[in-house]
This record gives C-alpha cells, sequence and structure tokens, in this order.
C-alpha cells in the first residue's frame, strides 16, 4: 500500500525553504539544506512530500546501491564485478527520500553482516543499511541536532568521503554512499557540531506563517487532504508535474550555465569580506546560483540568482564567536 | 564514457596558493624521517584533497598497484585499523585467518585522518605506535604477527573543535595552519578550477598531466638523492641552537629539523644542505613544539599550533605571575599570564570580529586566578578511576565494542570472533568435518561488550546579573568555574552552560567536550542587568529533561552559581515564590541529579536567599570560602563518590 503524501504543491508559503530543497534536487553537490525552525511549520511534511517531483535517474538493476550504470569509477564491489562480465543491466527508478531515525543503531545506518547466514552456509553477506539506500538520494534526519555523537561521526564520515567504509570485526566493505544530507532541527533544544554543520550547503530558518488567509488556507488544505487524500492529490498533480518537469528541464540545462569570471572574482571578494571560513562556502553560492539560474531558464548567472544563492548558503557560515546562535 | 575504473583526483599541481603546507607534504614524501604532517585549519579549505592528491604524486608498488591513500574513518574500532579474524576464510579453511587492518593497507602510501584531534584515544594510541616504528606488531586473538606499516602520516584539525593530546602533537614531525586564501583572484581561480574539475575530471587532468609528471620525476629523484645529502657540522649547530632557542622538549625537534632541511635541499637537487633550506623548514618543525619561556613550564606543550601565532607577543614580564606546575590546556595558561587588564583593553586581546559591543553598563571580568586545580584533579581522578569500567560500560548495542563477554540472558550482540575462538576446540569432537560446516552451540556464544561515550555532563547555572558585578566576586567565581572546567576536560567529561541575566537566561554552551571553548566564552561573559533566576530554572529544567531523556544513564550534575536574588518572574507571581516553587519542582523531577548552589553573596547584610534556593531544591550548599582550592576539594569529595555509586 503506497502511503499518501501531501502533494508539494498544495503547500502554503515556506517558499524559502522549498526553493532550497528545489535547488538541491537540481544539483545534488550543493550539499543539502539545514532547516532550522519550531515545532509545527511544515518542515517534515515539505521534504516528504518532496518524492512527489523528484525526478527518476538510472540505477544498475537489482543492486541494493543503487549504482550509477554511468559512472564506472564508483560502483560497489558486486557491480564492478558485474561489469567486468558485460554490461550493467539497467532500470530506472525515481531519487528517494530515506528516513534515518534518532533511535537507529550503528549497525542498521552503515550496514552489518546477515550473522546467521554467514555461520549457516559460511558466507559473508552483507545486510545494506540506511547508508546504502541513501546513495544517490535524499537522507533526511529529522532533528539532526538531537542526534547521538557517534552517530553523527558517522554521518560526517560518509558525507565527506561520499563513501561508507564498514569495517567492523570479520567484515570490510565499502559502497558508496552519496546523498542529499536534509536535516531540521529546532534550535531552542541546542546547536549542532561545527563540522556536522559545515556539511550542509544551505541553511534556511521557517517560521510559521503570520499571514491569517494563508493560515485558514493551510488549515482548510489539511482538512481536505485528511478527508480524501486521493481526490485532493489529483487536484494538484497536474501543478506538481509541471514542476517536476522544470526540475527536469533545469537538470539538462545546468552544465551549460555560463559563469562569468568577474561574477567568481565578485562572490570571493564578497566572502573574504565577510569572513567565511573555508572555500567551501565560495563553492556553494555559486553551484547555489547555478542552480537558481537553471531553475529560472536562464543561460548565465545574474545578480538575482547571486542574491538567492547568498541568502541561502551564507547564514549558517558566517564567522561567529563558537557557540552563538546562527545569525538571521 | 570510458571503463578505467580508478577515479580521477584533483592534481596537486592544479592547487592554488597553499605554499607552505604543499611543501610540507612533498618533504615528507621524500623521506619518511620527516615524520609526516599535521595541517592545522579551518573547514574546506582543500586539506583533504591536498592530502589525497600527494598519495596520487607517490610511485606504485611493487605489484604495479598506485600508493594507497588510506583515509581513516571517525568511527575506526581497533579491529579494523590493526586487523582481525577473518570470518569468511575462516570458516572456509577451518583455521583461523588473520586478515591485516587499515594500517596495514597504508604501507608505502599515505594514511590521512582527517579531524585527527577528535580520534577515541585507544585508536591513537595504537595508530602512534605503527607510525614510529613502520610496522606494526600484531599479537591478538591468538595470533602473533610483525607486518610493514611505513606510511606518510597526514593528519588535519581544525583547533576550534578542541587540542590534540600533546603526545600525538610531536609525533608529528611537520605542522602547518592552513587557512582560505585572502586575494580574491586566487579565491576566484580556486572556484573556477574546482568548478571545471567537477563537469570533466578527466579533460581537467589532461591539462595538468604534464605538470604532475613532472613534480613526480622531481619526487623521485629527490627521493633518490635524499639518502646522500649532506649537512654541514656548523648547520648542525645551528639546528641545536633553533629548537633550544624554541625550548623544545627532547631531541625529536632536532632531529625532524636535520631531516626536513635534507630532503629540502634534495628538493632542490643539491648534495648538501644550506642556511636556505633550514630557514625553509624551520617554522613547520618547531612551530607546534615551540614552549613558553618559563622557570617551570609545563612539561605539556598542549598548544596548538594556531596558538603559537598569538603567543608571539608574550605578556609584559612585570605582569607575569609565577607559573605553577599544573596540566591544562594553553589558553587557560594564557588567561593567567595576563592578568588584571581592565575590560577595555580586553579586545585588544582578541581577534577583532570576535569583539562584541558590549550592552551599557555591562562589564568583563577577567577570569580570576585558577587556583589549586591539581589537588582537586587529583581526588576526582582518584575516585573516578576505581569505578570507571562500571559508569561507563554498557550491554546496550550503543558504543564501540570493548570486549566479548559471556552473554547474561538472550544474545542479541553476538561477538563472531570470540564465539568461533570458544567453539573452535570442540569441533573435532563434535563431529564437524569437510562439508559439515563449523558447530557452533549455545555454549559458545559470545556477547560484545560496549562502552558507550558518557562520561558526566556538568551544567553551569551562572548568575551574570548586575549583583554579579560587585567587587572582585565575578572575577573569583570565574576562576572557580575554569577550575572545574578544567578537571572536566582532563576526564573528557561534557560540559554546559547556562548565564542569566537582564530579562531571560540564555544556554549560551549546549553540552559539548570542548572545554576550551567554554573557557573563552567564560572569559568573554559580560555581566549587568537584572536576576532572571526563573527563567534560569525553567530554561534547566528543559535542558535537564532532554539529557536525561537521551542518555538516562549519564550522571549529571548541576552547579548553580548566583547570590539566589532573583528579582525577575516569568508569570505573575513573586520573583521568590516563583523560584522557589520551580526549585522543588527541579528536585522532585530529577532525583538522580546532583544540584550543587554556591552562593556568591557578600557583605555586611545577608539575605541568604541562595541558602533557600539550596533548601528547595536539596543541593548541597556552599559560601564563598567555598570558591577557595581547598574548599573545592571538599566539594569535589563530597558531590563526586556520591554520582559514582549509583
Amino acid at each position: 500500500m503506497k502511503k499518501k503524501i501531501f502533494p508539494f504543491s498544495a503547500i502554503v508559503g515556506q517558499d524559502e525553504m522549498k526553493l532550497a530543497l528545489i535547488l538541491n534536487v537540481i544539483d545534488p553537490s550543493i550539499g543539502g539544506v539545514l532547516i532550522r525552525g519550531e515545532k509545527g511549520t511544515g518542515k517534515s511534511t515539505i521534504v516528504r512530500s518532496l518524492a512527489d517531483i523528484l525526478p527518476e535517474i538510472e540505477v544498475v538493476e537489482g543492486c541494493p546501491f543503487s549504482c550509477d550504470p554511468d559512472s564506472p569509477a564508483e560502483l560497489c564491489p558486486e557491480c564492478t564485478k558485474r561489469l567486468e562480465e558485460g554490461p550493467l543491466p539497467r532500470a530506472r527508478r525515481k531519487v528517494r527520500v530515506v528516513d534515518l531515525p534518532l533511535s537507529a543503531t550503528e549497525d542498521r545506518i552503515v550496514g552489518t553482516l546477515d550473522i546467521e547466514r554467514a555461520l549457516k552456509t559460511g558466507e559473508k553477506h552483507f545486510e545494506p543499511g540506511i547508508l546504502a539506500a541513501a546513495h544517490r538520494g535524499i537522507l533526511y534526519v529529522d532533528e539532526i541536532n538531537l542526534l547521538d555523537d557517534h552517530l553523527v561521526d558517522l554521518l560526517l564520515d560518509a558525507a565527506a568521503m561520499g563513501v561508507n567504509f564498514v569495517e567492523r570485526e570479520g567484515i570490510s566493505f565499502s559502497h558508496p554512499a552519496r546523498f542529499v544530507l536534509v536535516g531540521t532541527m529546532n534550535p531552542e533544544e541546542g546547536e549542532l557540531r561545527p563540522q556536522l554543520l559545515d556539511r550542509f550547503g544551505l541553511c534556511v530558518q521557517v517560521e510559521g506563517i503570520k499571514d491569517p488567509k494563508e493560515r485558514v488556507l493551510i488549515i482548510e488544505r489539511r482538512m481536505a487532504f485528511e478527508k480524501d487524500p486521493e481526490n485532493f492529490s489529483t487536484q494538484f498533480a497536474e501543478e506538481n508535474q509541471k514542476l517536476a518537469s522544470r526540475i527536469l528541464e533545469a537538470q539538462k540545462i545546468l552544465n551549460q550555465i555560463e559563469i562569468p569570471e568577474d561574477v567568481l572574482y565578485q562572490v570571493a571578494k564578497k566572502l573574504i569580506t565577510l569572513g567565511v571560513d573555508g572555500h567551501r562556502g565560495d563553492l556553494t553560492v555559486i553551484k547555489t546560483a547555478r542552480a537558481h539560474a537553471a531553475f529560472c531558464g536562464r543561460e548565465t548567472i545574474t545578480e538575482e540568482d547571486l542574491k538567492v544563492a547568498e541568502t541561502l548558503s551564507l547564514p549558517h557560515r558566517l564567522r561567529r564567536r563558537p557557540f552563538e546562535e546562527v545569525a538571521f | 564514457m570510458s571503463t578505467k575504473s580508478r577515479k580521477i583526483h584533483y592534481p596537486f599541481s592544479a592547487i592554488v596558493g597553499q605554499e607552505e603546507a604543499r611543501l610540507a607534504l612533498i618533504l615528507s614524501a621524500i623521506t619518511r624521517e620527516v615524520r609526516g604532517v599535521l595541517l592545522s585549519g579551518e573547514k574546506g579549505t582543500g586539506k583533504s584533497t591536498m592530502a589525497r592528491a600527494l598519495a596520487a604524486l607517490l610511485p606504485p608498488l611493487e605489484s604495479q598497484k598506485p600508493a594507497p591513500f588510506v583515509n581513516l574513518p571517525l568511527n575506526t574500532t581497533e579491529d579494523a585499523l590493526i586487523g582481525y579474524l577473518d570470518l569468511e576464510k575462516t570458516l572456509y579453511q577451518r583455521k583461523p585467518v588473520f586478515t591485516p587492518g587499515l594500517l596495514v593497507k597504508a604501507h608505502q602510501g599515505v594514511l590521512y585522518i582527517d579531524e585527527v584531534n577528535l580520534l577515541p584515544e585507544h585508536i591513537t594510541s595504537a595508530l602512534l605506535d605503527a607510525a614510529e616504528s613502520g610496522h606494526l606488531v600484531i599479537e591478538r586473538e591468538g595470533f602473533s604477527y610483525e607486518l610493514p606499516a611505513e606510511f606518510i602520516l597526514i593528519g588535519s584539525m581544525n583547533p576550534e573543535e578542541g587540542a590534540l593530546s600533546p603526545q600525538f602533537l610531536d609525533r608529528f614531525g611537520l605542522a602547518i595552519e592552513v587557512s582560505a586564501e585572502k586575494d580574491p583572484e586566487l579565491r576566484a581561480e580556486i572556484i573556477k578550477r574546482r568548478l571545471l574539475f567537477e563537469k570533466d575530471p578527466l579533460t581537467f587532468y589532461a591539462q595538468f598531466e604534464k605538470a604532475e609528471e613532472d613534480l613526480k620525476n622531481r619526487l623521485k629523484q629527490a627521493q633518490a638523492l635524499y639518502p646522500e645529502v649532506h649537512l654541514p657540522s656548523r648547520l648542525k649547530a645551528l639546528i641545536a641552537e633553533l629548537t633550544r632557542e624554541a625550548l623544545a622538549q627532547g631531541h625529536r625537534a632536532d632531529l625532524i629539523l636535520a631531516s626536513a632541511a635534507r630532503a629540502h635541499a634534495a628538493y632542490r637537487g643539491g648534495k648538501e644542505a644550506n642556511l636556505e633550506d633550514i630557514e625553509a623548514v624551520a617554522e613547520m618543525v618547531l612551530r607546534h613544539r615551540r614552549r613558553e619561556k618559563s622557570p617551570k613550564a609545563s612539561h605539556n606543550p598542549r598548544e596548538k599550533p594556531k596558538k603559537n601565532t598569538e603567543q608571539k607577543q608574550p605578556p609584559k614580564p612585570e605582569q607575569r605571575k609565577p607559573e605553577k606546575q599544573e596540566k591544562r590546556p594553553e589558553n587557560l595558561k594564557s588567561h593567567k599570564e595576563e592578568p588584571s587588564h581592565n575590560s577595555e583593553k580586553e579586545p585588544s586581546l582578541k581577534p577583532p570580529e570576535e569583539v562584541k559591543p558590549h550592552e551599557g553598563q555591562d562589564q568583563v571580568h577577567e577570569i580570576g586566578e585558577v587556583f589549586k586545580v591539581r589537588p582537586l584533579d587529583v581526588k576526582i581522578r582518584y575516585h573516578f578511576r576505581g569505578k570507571s569500567g562500571k559508569r561507563t560500560s554498557s550491554h546496550g548495542n550503543r558504543g564501540r565494542f570493548v570486549k566479548a563477554v559471556n552473554p547474561k540472558g538472550r544474545v542479541k550482540d553476538i561477538a563472531v570472533s570470540a564465539t568461533l575462538k570458544a567453539a573452535a576446540p570442540y569441533q573435532r569432537l563434535r563431529g564437524a568435518g569437510p562439508g559439515k560446516g563449523f558447530i557452533v552451540k549455545p555454549q559458545d556464544l559470545r556477547e560484545k561488550l560496549r562502552r558507550a561515550k558518557t562520561g558526566h555532563l556538568l551544567i553551569f547555572c551562572v548568575d551574570a546579573s548586575g549583583s554579579m558585578a560587585a567587587q572582585a566576586r565575578m572575577r573569583e567565581t570565574k576562576g572557580a568555574i575554569m577550575s572545574l572546567l578544567l578537571s572536566a576536560y582532563q576526564k573528557r567529561d561534557q560540559v554546559a552552560m547556562i548565564t542569566f541575566r537582564g530579562k531571560e537566561a540564555r544556554l549560551v554552551l549546549p553540552p559539548t567536550n570542548s572545554v576550551e571553548l567554554a573557557g573563552r566564552l567564560l572569559r568573554d561573559l559580560p555581566v549587568g542587568g537584572s536576576t532572571p533566576l526563573s527563567a534560569a530554572l525553567a530554561l534547566l529544567n528543559k535542558l535537564l529533561h532532554q539529557k536525561t531523556t537521551r542518555e538516562p544513564e549519564k550522571p549529571v550534575s548541576v552547579f548553580l552559581i548566583t547570590d539566589g536574588r532573583g528579582n525577575v518572574s516569568l508569570g505573575e507571581g513573586k520573583p521568590q515564590d516563583e523560584v522557589k516553587r520551580l526549585a522543588q519542582s527541579l528536585s522532585h523531577s530529577f532525583p538522580q541529579v546532583s544540584f550543587v548552589v554556591i552562593d556568591t553573596e557578600t557583605g555586611q547584610v545577608k539575605l541568604e536567599m541562595a541558602r533557600e534556593l539550596a533548601g528547595a531544591l536539596k543541593a548541597q550548599y556552599f559560601t564563598p570560602e567555598a570558591l577557595k582550592a581547598d574548599r573545592l576539594v571538599a566539594i569535589a569529595r563530597e558531590i563526586l563518590p556520591k554520582e559514582n555509586a549509583r
């Protein structure tokens, strides 16, 4: 049975968060989104509803790690073996949103050895974990600031290397694990570790919507959805479809977008002035601007794209005293 | 697309800027006698990229495979690092088969550790032994091997996350401070190259192929030349002079400086090292080994490389107090050495971007003398050591695998190798043989004992209201907190800090292991305004609720440092009534938490409100005199064993 998902286009307001997510779908190398905000502002709903508008990707058929048949440098051991025997069978499926619950154990995240099978048959069989499922998709961590430190370490390792290394007793296994990390957090419950914060490409702050009319609309839509999800979804199907094809279009032209030299210079200069750590910020601003230009169907990066990119990618990178709250 | 299965890495010669770091990496590749490089600096400055690119420059192995690049994940286990029983082969071949771990895999290549300062200590020590000796001695699980493990150790760290343990720091031959490029043109070039590389790695690599080949050849020649490079004796004397001046400990600095200078000479093709060679490498070698001049300087050069630049202007001699022989992070030492300057002078000591305009009459007080940590420290350690095992080990499946034990109840987390080993002697007896598999009976099962990183959580709830500004009270208070922070640091406990002043209470320091950050925060803590004690208690309630739900086994102590004169209420009621109610509810909701009230009230007329607060909290109560070191020992003695017993 398919779980009913609230349609993305039916979500009222929260444009910044929606945009940040869309830009990440267009260019996953932007590096994910951190969504900061109070409870009940639709953070989770939006992330889950993203599933509807996600594009399809080509995967190696039957591969538990969703290897990309077009990038032979990044295959799991099994697919590497299969490739030697001949071309890899292909299949198409939608990009996935994978949940990482706070209560997840280390084994479930990185994957584990099937001990029963190993003892019975003497075969080493690797049971893939959450990181395997999230490869080339979106890894969603609700309340990421409450995640246990040793689990954060796992995430950091995978996010930094794009590979999940499983080195535990009796097993040594690695497979590609590149994912768009989407995390939500309520800053009242504690801040994020700086290394993890830095791994997020974009950061948005969400608030409850103040406009009474819009609030009423939210309630109405929610009620309509709960009453008859199917009918409700049909109403927005067309709009969802439109958005999905716009994303697909943007993905196609992304690599052709021109980045003028002076834009690079301008960004570099600005970030030096702001005192942003390292070079990761520069790259994120440019990539976000590029994705935004693609989303708008433009051929070159404009002022507007840069402005949007800076708003989304700088708030959590501005130099601040340790543990000072992220400035907005 | 080609079927070339090797992933293309960003070429070394395409790296923009970072001259010093690149030179250091090259030197470490010329000879292992240089003993690796520590790259310290901000996030996202290309540290990993450089290390990876270096591995690609190394000559291929005998098997013609490229030189390995091993990236040590933070969640590495000792098994993964050293080696483990290979389950598959063991089961097939019916005899234990050992698979060497990452250290051996890194042989003749690069071992890269990102965030080396966050690596667990037992991993660090195993790593150090191999790095130093160039081979790995394995004595575990009934195996006894000695395997070659010669690798170039490259570590990276962000000093904001806490310091590296001194013995590990010293093992790195060279230390480099990496920072982001400040010239916009170069910075733009960096982004441009990165984007080009990501778009089409093959074409990008082709552009730099010539440069890479040249560099590889030059490296190879330098490696061959190195053993012949001569170091004139007058330069040996200079090296000795340099290391003596830097007060570097032991002889490692001398040896590494000599090797690095010779490697530098070899790199430029010279057969004799000269003065320029020494000049080029001296700072890399001495940066993390330089110590302050002082009669009884701490024998722990704990300073991180980054600190050094700030310390190049030592405090004026007349301001210096005699140094105590104590183990403590460097930043704390520097506080003490810059005593008694007023708050206007304060900002000049910090980098400009850290200056925060203080509101109105707020004042920032220096940290008072950090007194007599040592006795306190020793006592706490004494108490902790005895029971530390009980405190942190658990049979849950959280945390790191410590050892295999006989299971109690249903087995959830099988320790495979231990189980197999237990079953092994009985195989013939049980009729095992070819084609019949390995026979494991329930009595063979062994379970993993795991140790979660729990430690202790100390929550400091500090009154920063105007009344604390009186006299030197805040200074003294800061000193007391610092002393407690220090012992927390040494035991790897977590600390958190709530401050309250004006209208609100703030969690200025969420639970963290970085005591250094707590110290910095404490130093800059402004004082002024009214006393929202109720708000602080409410916030404390929330924090405790959060922590005890998430980690119920973690012992928590709350130090409430205030005069108890709460004068801002949350609701309608009188502030003092509210405080009392909140305090009672806190003590009722969290019976497992130990509360301590340190009363900072002074003066002729005492209202003794803090004492009332302590009563409501069922807290232990101490007067200002308790802030003195000898009394702190007493506090520690009274509080800590009680927690241990749980």
